[in-house]
């Protein structure tokens, strides 16, 4: 083979790699579909996992992953799929209507403790675009009070200064409640540090170790929020407000 | 070579390091008589003594017959090390009754202070040799030696496991002890167990103070109701009549007791009883707790104890309601692991159950293993209850049976969608929120106001600046205009012309400068204004020239020497002004 040739062929290389993962995960969702259309429920489990282990990753993926892993019985997996995908997409209205029926499974029923009402309110608004939408919206509304402002400032007569007043308060007020949003909705989006129990049980003990005590057992499924991390150890908020530790390997973060 | 030595005498107290530091007490009697000796041990392990003190024996009511006699061991065991140091005591009580042995307590190398547990010691008063002449031994020795069967319990129920120990008591110094006569029963199998007892303990018989030993332990297995005999066993010795080993032996024998042990019915068996009789535990595996319909469910119960295990066959497995029949339940796979220990029969089995569903819906499993406990000599029943989850898979289930709540049931009432056929891929990416482009945008507005703010400001001050400086570019015209005239009438010797453009220079460039109106304008008015911006001899140099200025008009003042320094002093004032306002 001519250098050039070498040349060239090295540097092919990674571009056809590149072709061969996209069409990869392609295949892969197809014969996941296919899968679970026939049935074979486990095999359609694998075939979705391998597509979504490439540097791609897909909603509706996810969503018919969680199918897969609940016709399984695995509803600790489902649920961290059905989660996957809204994280992805906040506003997919399959994947939540699918986490909600396969939240119905989860043993462990916990009361929500403390929160305002107007705090659960605000953040399911929140979940109804994704944080990037809400970000351009913020901005449209912010550049059009600046805009409004700028008349103001300008005093072009009497008239435009009196509009550009009044409706640069109304945009800059109406931007900053879309700030709000688009903060709340990246939390949700990418707030590393919620995880889903996976495991069939964990125990949520008082300190990290078998030393400590028992102080509930969750079950697969239920939501945390990891507050520490301390070697195979993690120290998780529980939405009833309980706070303690569990084993790194009965959950994933989400 | 040293460096490897190093490393392994590094590694070696490493592990020394890790062993566990205990301090303990040890004695070999419960009751002693009155003024006989007993041993205590205190023993440090894993660590060394730095500084330790005993009890105060004398204030105890014990007097010491020896010691302390001080013993160090060190072990190494497959790399792991463990070391003691003991300190034994010969001790006796001096007087009857119930002694309290105080604890002793020690300071080891590391600063670490441990201490003992106290021991309690039922002295009692010596007794007569009651038992001489009942045995088949020479006169003087009789009674000396006594042979016991001991049995674990006086009174067993079915499937119990009997210890059975051959324990000799004696005074005298034996050699050579064997068995002759093994103990026999005709209800049940007699079976040594491998049994080494290394400690001699202290007993009292009769208000006699012996030293005992169990020499063998045998067991067997409690069988129907009634009363199971034990045949007398029979031991030999060796009896030396002096220390002198050419002096004269005998070999003598002593017979045990029989042994009766009843054993009695159970009273309120229950329905769930395995036929167990022992000590256990019992826990469940399950590799999953939900399946589909076209699963099976392989759940691992698990019994582990001290008893005679194979007498389990099976855990019950029960579901919620009765008659509730979710499951088709196989016969259990078994995987056992039997040993034959000190302590009789023991180990672990595990009954593998292979379960079918008949139905959908969650449902509630619960194996339930009932045995009898020879410690708390009661009926015992562990259960457990484990959710099981059925879910609909392509086997379609005749019936579908409720969850064991029926309104858990009903709450599910959502359902699932189906799968999406086209999916949109895409390469998670950063946050655009809270990123530095969004931040960028965020401030380019606020950046924008300010920038426009700021420009207005400094357009402001520059379009003064330029009417300041245009002010003055007319003000200086004016005054060079003026100054031009009166030196032209400086050079025609035009007195009252020169004084009058002098005069209207200096009203015209201060009264622009000073902003003082016209009709307001006079020396006094210039004086007043021009205070603190100029010396006071330049305000005074001004009020004489205006002043001379005045006088022309009314008294000639042609001369042109006087007129030529009232020019000079003005345009040196001029000069300085100038350079005030500009």
């Amino acid at each position: 083979m001519k250098l050039s040739n070498f040349f060239i062929s090295l540097f092919l290389l990674p571009l056809g790699l590149l072709f061969a993962q996209d069409e990869d995960y392609k295949s892969n969702f197809e014969k996941g579909l296919k899968a679970y259309n026939n049935k074979e429920y486990a095999s359609a489990v694998k075939y979705y996992e391998t597509s979504l282990s490439t540097a791609y990753r897909s909603p509706e993926a996810y969503n018919n992953l969680g199918l897969a892993y609940f016709k399984t019985a695995d509803i600790g997996k489902a649920i961290l799929s059905f989660e996957r995908a809204l994280r992805m997409r906040p506003g997919y209205t399959s994947a939540r209507k699918n986490l909600k029926a396969a939240q119905q499974y989860i043993d462990t029923k916990l009361k929500k403790s403390g929160g305002f009402w107007l705090f659960s309110f605000w953040g399911s608004i929140g979940l109804m675009l994704t944080s990037f939408s809400w970000s351009l919206l913020f901005f449209l509304l912010f550049f059009s009070a600046s805009a409004a402002f700028l008349l103001r400032y300008l005093k072009l007569n009497e008239r435009l200064s009196f509009v550009g007043l009044r409706l640069g308060i109304i945009f800059l007020v109406l931007s900053f409640i879309c700030f709000g949003f688009a903060r709340s909705a990246a939390s949700a989006q990418f707030d590393k540090n919620l995880a889903i129990i996976t495991s069939v049980r964990a125990g949520v003990r008082t300190a990290p170790g078998l030393d400590g005590e028992d102080i509930m057992i969750v079950s697969s499924g239920v939501k945390v929020k990891v507050q520490e991390e301390m070697g195979d150890w993690f120290k998780v908020r529980l939405d009833n407000a309980v706070v303690g530790w569990v084993p790194a390997k009965t959950l994933e973060k989400i | 070579m040293r460096y490897l030595l190093i490393l392994t005498l590094f590694c070696c107290s490493l592990a020394a390091y890790a062993q566990k530091v205990v301090f303990r007490a040890d004695c070999n009697a419960k009751d002693v008589v009155v003024n006989n000796p007993f041993k205590v041990s205190f023993v440090l392990e894993n660590s060394e003594v730095k500084n330790i003190s005993f009890p105060k024996f004398e204030k105890d009511g014990f007097s010491v017959v020896q010691g302390p006699i001080n013993e160090s061991k060190y072990t190494n065991i497959n790399g792991k090390s463990s070391s003691s140091e003991n300190y034994v005591f010969l001790l006796a009580p001096k007087k009857v009754g119930k002694l309290t042995l105080g604890p002793a307590k020690v300071v080891t190398s590391r600063g670490k202070v441990l201490s003992t547990k106290s021991i309690e010691i039922n002295s009692v008063a010596s007794g007569k040799n009651s038992e001489a002449g009942n045995d088949n031994l020479p006169a003087g020795i009789s009674g000396k030696v006594i042979y016991r069967m001991v049995p674990s319990t006086e009174s067993a129920v079915p499937g119990e496991q009997v210890n059975v120990d051959m324990k000799v008591y004696t005074q005298l110094d034996l050699a050579s002890v064997g068995m002759t006569l093994e103990p026999k029963s005709k209800q049940v199998d007699l079976l040594p167990l491998n049994y080494n007892d290394n400690e001699t303990s202290v007993d009292v018989i009769n208000g006699r103070q012996f030293a005992s030993k169990t020499l063998y332990r045998f067991s067997f297995i409690a069988g129907s109701p009634g009363t199971v005999e034990i045949s007398p066993s029979k031991i030999e010795f060796v009896q030396a009549y002096s220390s002198n080993p050419f002096s004269r032996r005998e070999t003598l024998s002593v017979m045990s007791n029989t042994l009766s042990i009843e054993v009695k019915a159970f009273k309120n068996e229950p329905s769930t009883f395995s036929g167990a009789v022992g000590k256990f535990e019992m826990f469940a595996t399950l590799e999953k707790t939900g399946i589909n319909s076209d699963d099976f469910l392989n759940v691992v119960l698990t019994v582990s104890g001290v008893g005679d295990l194979k007498k389990i066959s099976g855990i019950p497995i029960k579901f919620g309601k009765k008659g509730e029949k979710p499951f088709e339940i196989y016969p259990p796979k078994i995987v056992e692991n039997l040993q034959e220990t000190a302590v009789g029969k023991s180990g672990i089995r595990d009954f593998i159950y292979r379960l079918e569903p008949n139905a959908i819906g969650n449902f509630e499993m619960r194996p339930t293993f009932t045995y009898f406990d020879i410690e708390l000599r009661r009926f015992v029943t562990i259960d457990t209850v484990i959710p099981v989850r059925v879910l609909q898979g392509k086997k379609v289930l005749g019936k579908s049976v409720p969850m064991e709540s029926d309104s858990e049931a009903q709450k599910i009432t959502l359902s699932f969608g189906e799968a999406v056929s086209k999916a949109n891929w895409r390469k998670p990416g950063t946050p655009f929120y809270g990123s530095l482009f969004f931040w960028i945008l965020f401030f380019l507005p606020i950046i924008l106001f300010i920038t426009l703010a700021a420009s207005k400001v400094y357009l402001k001050k520059r379009y003064e600046i330029m009417v300041k400086q245009r002010a003055l570019t007319k003000a200086n015209r004016d005054l060079n205009e003026n100054l031009k005239n009166a030196l032209m009438h400086l050079t025609a010797s035009d007195a009252p012309a020169f004084y009058q453009a002098i005069s209207e220079a200096f009203k015209n460039f201060l009264g622009k400068k000073l902003k003082i109106p016209k009709a307001e304008m006079s020396k006094e008015m210039m004086a007043e204004k021009l205070e603190g911006l100029v010396d006071e001899d330049k305000i005074r140099s001004l009020t004489r020239i205006m002043k001379i200025c005045e006088l022309s008009v009314f008294a000639g003042q042609d001369n042109k020497q006087a007129m030529q320094l009232v020019y000079d002093d003005s345009t040196e004032l001029f000069a300085i002004f100038t350079k005030t306002f500009s």
